[in-house]
């Protein structure tokens, strides 16, 4: 079931760039920083109320942060919202015949995460997650 | 200062159709087609926020601005209690914001901050009457 917006996703060319606007002028907190190698991005985690926003730093020009920059600029990348069963999701989605980037969950920064296609959901490139803590 | 996702706005052709997508493919449900400053919108609600499946429809300055956008998401509300002291908060930060102004919606003041200053996020900082 779906519970609430888990993320925002922005794609940045510069993370230290963007964090000086979104943690230091907004306040934000930043919960959690890494590099996504699966995904081919930097990126970190920032707390506003319930949700975050999750700041996407290409690794390189040919991953889909770097094509998606390329193509449109900086700005709003993806909407993810959290569930407590993805599998549950997943299957459920698959049922409906809706057009999925992620056929399984992986692991992502927002826990065990999956995409859909943003054809399936005009033109809005969805992601769910299950968090891990 | 900053509490919380307010809304995400995506701009769509076909309000109506859109919101049975998301109904039909999440199980998110809308709620009735409002119509404001140029705009038929669905509020479509999840967790403390909701998505605005916003069309744009006659004339208005927000439909003027949503006709401008490409089909998805385009703008993001975030709640402040105190939007003049936000506003100030940005500016004083080198931010550049309107000055802020009644919304469509009664009991909403907002201001929008330049996305040269948000890495190209539409932003509306946003304050509802309690």
């Amino acid at each position: 079931m779906i519970q609430k917006i888990h993320h925002i996703g922005i794609a940045v060319k510069s993370l230290d760039e963007a964090l000086r606007f979104y943690s230091e002028t907004l306040g934000l907190h930043v919960h959690k920083q890494a590099v996504v190698e699966q995904q081919g991005v930097k990126a970190a985690l920032l707390t506003i109320g319930q949700s975050e926003i999750e700041l996407l730093e290409p690794l390189g020009p040919e991953t889909p942060v770097g094509r998606f920059l390329e193509r449109r600029g900086e700005g709003l990348h993806h909407l993810c919202f959290q569930t407590d069963g993805i599998d549950q999701e997943l299957a459920g989605l698959k049922a409906k015949g809706v057009e999925l980037i992620d056929q399984e969950p992986r692991i992502g920064l927002a826990g065990r995460i999956c995409f859909l296609h943003p054809r399936a959901m005009k033109s809005v490139l969805v992601e769910l997650a299950e968090p891990l803590d | 200062m900053f509490k919380r996702i307010d809304y995400l706005t995506i701009k769509t052709d076909d309000a109506s159709g859109a919101a049975q997508v998301w109904e039909a493919v999440l199980g998110l449900k809308g709620r009735a087609p409002q119509a404001m400053v140029g705009v038929r919108s669905i509020s479509v609600p999840v967790g403390d926020a909701f998505l605005e499946l916003a069309q744009a429809e006659g004339e208005g300055p927000y439909g003027d601005w949503l006709r401008q956008q490409a089909e998805g998401m385009c703008l993001v509300g975030i709640e402040v209690d105190d939007l003049a002291g936000a506003t100030a908060h940005l500016r004083a930060r080198g931010a550049r914001v309107s000055e802020p102004r009644e919304g469509g919606v009664p009991g909403v003041t907002f201001a929008l901050v330049d996305t040269a200053s948000t890495h190209g996020v539409p932003i509306a900082i946003v304050q509802r009457s309690k």
